[in-house]
């Protein structure tokens, strides 16, 4: 079976209505999200409303968390004090902007989704502010995935698509202990798992504005990361129609992403 | 010696100071009019030499002066008329060199120059380049606010740039120089070899000054502020640094 696999679109209507054009397409028979359905983009209510009225299974991303439970992330999740100032404004207005049936459906999204071997998470199982980058050291990433007792992995939150392959190997697990001298080694094999990061709808960090998600093959398990064209521009004015700030329509024509990513990617903000 | 050097906005005269300053061995001396609020090349020029004679304004009779066992170079910022000048440089007997390329129909500096020397290509010259100069006083920016802001304003974010230079103090106490021309990417972005500043907000001159076409200044101004680390975070900051520092191992050059 065909499954699309989509994430991060930020309120960006344009460019989620491009997306399942695509899908369609594609033939795809199953439709996943992986959350951010708000933030940085102008219609907020918009996206969330199409998602809920297609019955998309929805994990719930950092910005939907941030919507129901007020910013949880500490400083250090901006890479910047400006990106921290703009991410502050993002939220302010995006907050504003949902209306109560919005915010009580964002805030009714799991964290986590399961079917079968397949496991869809915004940042990682760990916490849906985690960036599970592309070169994560294999360890961390091999324990992201074992702890959420799947095969494939499908998360989002970098805006960069990847796929990554951990190969079958073994890994031996040692526990030290004070005044014992022989410690007990255990030793396990693990199969082959797979993290796909699917980018992101709305709101590109892959140079170009095109939006990103992926197709996947649950049978043959082929990935296709597909990058869809749309009418960005039309989002760039309905940006400056809503008084958000410039700069955002500035970075989405070039993909640029409205914010950058933590300088400590695996940080998880214990606030 | 009087030197005095012409050009359009990036058209290489600190660079080409910069080379004449580092072929000899007499004493330099540098002066470069009304660019007393930021001087952004005079910071620049120091960082590099320390010994050079920096000249302020006002201080014009001493070029005269001191003139027989100094070599010193008035760098006259594009935007000051020439004609405007003029009575100063006469009166310095000051030998003129205009910087610019080759092409270029630049009839008024090859005119005004007893020496015209090849300098960059400047691209999409217009008559109405606006100028927008910012002055820093004392605010500490934040590195990577500031990087974003850096790669935002030359790729166009505020308009269109022809040139882009600043100096700016950072919160790890150091100043950095950014320089900027749309053809010359391999040009800097880096810290200047001048004293780390850690007690509190610096007492020293820093800005930027950005050419080009259509310029939101507002919008910059708003970035650039929203850049700067605010004051309750300032001395934490820098005594992060003083530790940093005072556990760093000390290295001697052989």
């Amino acid at each position: 079976m065909k499954i699309a696999v989509m994430s991060c679109i930020h309120g960006n209507y344009t460019a989620l209505e491009a997306v399942l054009l695509d899908i369609n397409q594609q033939k795809a028979e199953k439709i996943y999200c992986l959350g951010d359905l708000v933030g940085y983009g102008p219609y907020p209510n918009e996206v969330v409303e199409l998602i809920r009225s297609l019955d998309i299974p929805t994990a719930q991303g950092c910005w939907d968390e941030d919507i129901v439970e007020g910013l949880s992330a500490c400083d250090c999740s901006y890479p910047s004090l400006l990106a921290e100032k703009r991410g502050k404004t993002a939220h302010e207005w995006t907050n504003q902007e949902v209306n109560p049936e919005v915010r009580e459906y964002l805030a009714q999204l799991p964290h986590t989704y399961k079917e079968d071997n397949l496991c869809f998470v915004h940042g990682s199982p760990s916490s849906n502010h985690e960036y599970l980058l592309p070169e994560m050291d294999a360890f961390t990433a091999l324990e992201r995935v074992l702890s959420s007792d799947a095969d494939v992995l499908f998360c989002g939150h970098t805006h960069v698509p990847y796929v990554r392959t951990l190969d079958s190997g073994q890994l031996q697990v040692k526990v030290n202990q004070p005044n014992q001298d022989e410690q007990p080694a255990i030793s396990f094999n693990t199969p082959v798992k797979r993290i796909i990061n699917v980018g992101s709808v709305g709101e590109p960090r892959h140079g170009r504005p095109n939006a990103t998600y992926v197709v996947y093959d649950t049978e043959t398990e082929a990935v296709s990361l597909r990058e869809v064209e749309y009418d960005y521009q039309k989002t760039c004015a309905a940006i400056l129609d809503a008084g958000l700030p410039p700069i955002f329509a500035w970075r989405l024509a070039r993909g640029l992403e409205f914010a950058e990513k933590a300088d400590d990617p695996t940080h998880v903000c214990e606030r | 010696m009087i030197i005095a050097v012409a050009s359009p906005p990036g058209a290489g005269k600190t660079e080409w100071i910069c080379q004449q300053i580092a072929q000899t061995n007499k004493p330099v001396g540098y002066f470069s009019p009304k660019t007393d609020s930021v001087p952004i090349d005079t910071i620049y020029l120091q960082s590099k030499y320390p010994q050079l004679k920096i000249y302020q304004t006002g201080e014009e009779a001493a070029l005269l002066t001191e003139s027989d066992q100094t070599i010193t170079y008035i760098e006259i910022p594009w935007y000051l008329d020439l004609s405007g000048i003029e009575p100063l440089l006469t009166r310095l007997n000051s030998h003129r060199v205009a910087i610019i390329f080759p092409d270029a129909n630049n009839t008024e500096f090859k005119t005004w120059a007893d020496e015209v020397v090849s300098g960059n290509q400047v691209t999409k010259l217009t008559t109405s380049l606006q100028i927008h100069r910012g002055v820093l006083t004392g605010e500490i920016l934040d590195f990577d606010s500031l990087a974003t802001f850096w790669l935002e304003m030359t790729q166009g974010a505020y308009g269109e740039v022809v040139r882009a230079k600043g100096i700016f103090d950072l919160e790890d106490g150091q100043i950095y120089y950014g320089d900027f021309m749309p053809n010359r990417p391999e040009l800097e972005f880096k810290p200047l070899n001048l004293p780390r500043w850690l007690d509190g907000r610096p007492v020293r001159k820093s800005g930027f000054e950005i050419v080009g076409n259509k310029l939101d200044q507002t919008e910059i101004a708003q970035t650039i502020k929203d850049c700067c680390v605010p004051e309750s975070a300032i001395s934490y900051y820098q005594q992060q640094v003083k530790e940093s520092l005072a556990t760093e191992p000390e290295v001697e050059l052989v």
